[in-house]
């Protein structure tokens, strides 16, 4: 008896080996860079040399940094405008592909293409697009006897330009989970919801939607992280203006680190960015996390 | 117990394969005496080729050294560089732009080159504003190889189109404003086509050459404060502030690349713009010949225009800082520099060769020499890009409608508030 519970006990070390070097790697790549960063926003590192301690005065200046102050402005307002619309679009297009008919697939395609395209290459072709001498957009409404618009030099539409930018490169990404989830979503409840006399629109809200609440959760959380740390479309198109109106955080994280080599101020700015990321992460969590099966 | 075993030797075997191979390598790299290692900002293909073609020259000769060379892309040279100082593993030499020479000089990652230089041959032949692009804090750092100055070009067909003389072109600012104003062409009170090309964002460089011609100055002589808040400089900036408000530009920003320049596609009828773009703009469209003229940069009370350039500069970190100055000195050569006018005329480097430089395409050479001879380059401060922001977002504000007397001086105290922090962080 007394044989057989120590042999019960033993400790098996085997998956401990298999998971080591994922945890490994992930220590090595993501976490010492993450405490590295911390450490940093403390000094006055500057890429090369010594960093010397500076307390919290890399955070005090952050406080009196108007450019910092507006590019969180910017931030929030890229991710409120861009996160919403993609996921509303992508279910909208997730339902209507879930459809049988021929060319599913190749809308499918389409759809999902963006999200595979490099941003940079992405970026170019809307710069183009957005032109005021030569861009398609400005072409079509000069045709049409309309006088053509500053897109990404004007400051009331430079924002607009590069949320659209942002919804058209991820929408993509938010159809294809929705549609992973509305194909997960058991067909006999619609059948059930049909001999009770529920039309289409009722079978979508009492059905649908709340067995995609664990999908749309997902969604929400990604795309939340994901538009916090915009950055290759507003480098790319406007650099942060007109006017300073499309600068954001990693922009300006960018800006200092990379251009006037100030990484300490630069750390400290990841970090601000880290607690806000980590901030939407636990609010979504705290209250959207509720992903109970109701099937 | 056994699969652990397993486990360990198998690692053990990963292990020691590694370091075997790590061993093969650093035995085959020690049968060399010295890999020199070159790195040079850019991709293009001619140029890297020219690279190759040099160094495998230079080194033919020399038995025990290899070389290595290194096309680095504009975006991400700074951050290589960097990456390279602090890990002891930066090149012997960098051919990189002026922009550079502040933050790494006085960071002590470029060697000063005044003793060498001053027992080169060569240097009474070198064009004496060269030897200025290079120079810092009183020390010379760099070798100019490539100049990029700006030049005033125009299409000569608008001209005609708009009823002024094609080979004619405007001789001072007043002349400047004129013509724009009657090269803009407008459609529904918009501008379609522009007279006079000013970018809009990141105008820095613009404002740069037209405070020049001023008299005035990004910073001061001591390169130790921003002085864009001066009246030349204010001046100037309101000469372009009425330009744009007078819609003779169209909206462009400088660092979207030559692909969106509106010059270049004719909508728009004068620009400041280097000779290699001239020439790029010849050569993707051969039905322009002819119709683009040069002239050398205006002068209001001064003159003056931008002119980048692109330096050789020795490493600290470097463990044959002679073989480094001898590269230069063969890169500095005649031959060397009428091959690269050949490959990619580049404008040439010693007043020997401008006779025949200048006869070879009078107009286009006769104002890229005088452009060098005035030319200014990046402001030669560790803080330059903080500078270019500052200026850019100024003249922006301008631009959008802010008086310039009050947006410069706010944008001047401000930097210099930055400057503080900069300086003691």
């Amino acid at each position: 008896m007394t044989k057989q519970k120590s042999k019960h006990h033993r400790l098996d070390t085997t998956p401990y080996f298999m998971l080591a070097p994922g945890y490994l790697i992930y220590f090595i790549f993501i976490m010492v860079p993450v405490f590295y960063g911390i450490y940093y926003s403390f000094t006055n590192y500057a890429f090369y040399g010594k960093p010397g301690f500076v307390g919290f005065s890399n955070y005090r200046y952050l406080l009196k940094d108007s450019l910092f102050i507006k590019s969180i402005g910017n931030t929030v307002v890229y991710t409120v405008f861009t996160v919403i619309p993609q996921m509303v679009l992508g279910l909208f297009i997730a339902n209507a592909l879930n459809k049988s008919f021929r060319t599913k697939s190749i809308w499918r395609g389409m759809i999902y293409m963006p999200n595979v395209t490099s941003m940079v290459a992405v970026s170019m072709i809307w710069l183009w697009l957005f032109d005021p001498a030569s861009g398609f957009l400005n072409m079509v409404l000069r045709s049409i006897g309309q006088s053509g618009i500053d897109w990404l030099y004007n400051p009331d539409t430079a924002m607009p330009c590069i949320i659209v930018v942002g919804v058209w490169k991820v929408v993509g990404y938010n159809m294809i989970i929705y549609l992973a989830g509305l194909q997960a979503v058991p067909q006999s409840l619609y059948e059930v919801a049909q001999i009770d006399g529920a039309g289409s629109v009722r079978q979508f809200f009492s059905i649908t939607l709340p067995l995609l609440k664990p999908t749309t959760f997902f969604l929400l959380v990604m795309n939340t992280i994901q538009s916090f740390q915009v950055f290759e479309q507003v480098s790319i198109m406007t650099n942060g203006g007109p006017l300073n109106t499309t600068t954001t955080i990693v922009h300006q994280i960018y800006t200092r680190a990379f251009l006037d080599f100030k990484m300490g101020y630069a750390s400290s700015m990841a970090v601000i960015l880290l607690f806000v990321i980590a901030t939407a992460t636990f609010l979504n969590f705290k209250f959207g996390g509720d992903t109970s099966d109701v099937d | 117990m056994k699969r652990i075993l397993v486990m360990i030797i198998l690692i053990s075997s990963v292990a020691l394969y590694t370091f075997a191979n790590g061993s093969q390598e650093t035995a085959a790299k020690a049968a060399t005496s010295y890999d020199f290692q070159f790195w040079f900002a850019g991709t293009d293909g001619i140029e890297t080729e020219y690279w190759q073609t040099f160094f495998e020259d230079f080194f033919a000769d020399k038995d025990d050294m290899t070389f290595s060379i290194t096309g680095v892309p504009w975006s991400d040279f700074a951050t290589k560089l960097n990456v390279a100082f602090a890990s002891g593993t930066a090149p012997d030499l960098v051919h990189y732009p002026i922009a550079s020479i502040s933050q790494r000089a006085s960071m002590g990652q470029f060697m000063p080159l005044d003793k060498y230089y001053n027992n080169w041959d060569g240097k009474e032949d070198y064009l004496e504003n060269l030897y200025n692009l290079g120079e810092y804090q009183g020390q010379l750092y760099g070798l100019v190889t490539f100049t990029d100055p700006r030049v005033l070009v125009w299409r000569k067909d608008l001209f005609e189109e708009s009823g002024l003389d094609p080979e004619v072109p405007p001789a001072n600012w007043k002349e400047l404003e004129e013509y724009a104003l009657k090269l803009t062409k407008k459609q529904n009170g918009q501008t379609v086509r522009g007279g006079f090309q000013i970018p809009f964002q990141n105008s820095n460089q613009m404002v740069q050459i037209f405070a020049l011609q001023n008299g005035g100055s990004l910073i001061d002589d001591k390169g130790t404060t921003p002085t864009f808040d001066s009246i030349e400089v204010m001046e100037a900036a309101e000469y372009l502030q009425n330009l744009v408000q007078a819609g003779v530009s169209l909206p462009w920003d400088q660092l979207t690349g030559d692909q969106f320049n509106p010059f270049p596609q004719g909508k728009v009828a004068m620009s400041y713009d280097s000779p290699q773009a001239y020439r790029n703009l010849l050569k993707n469209h051969p039905e322009l010949e002819g119709k683009i003229g040069v002239r050398a940069p205006l002068s209001n009370t001064d003159e003056g225009t931008f002119c980048g350039a692109r330096l050789l500069y020795i490493s600290s970190e470097t463990e044959r800082p002679d073989l480094a100055w001898d590269v230069i000195e063969k890169a500095m050569s005649t031959e060397e520099a009428l091959k690269r006018y050949e490959l990619f005329f580049a404008p040439v480097n010693r007043t020997s060769l401008l006779e025949d430089y200048i006869a070879d395409d009078p107009e286009l050479n006769t104002a890229t020499i005088a452009a060098i001879q005035v030319g200014e380059g990046i402001a030669k401060v560790p803080w330059f890009s903080l500078l270019n922001r500052s200026v850019s977002n100024a003249m922006e504000r301008a631009f959008y409608g802010e008086d310039v007397r009050i947006v410069f001086p706010e944008e001047a105290e401000k930097l210099r508030d930055e400057l503080k922090d900069f300086q003691s962080n």
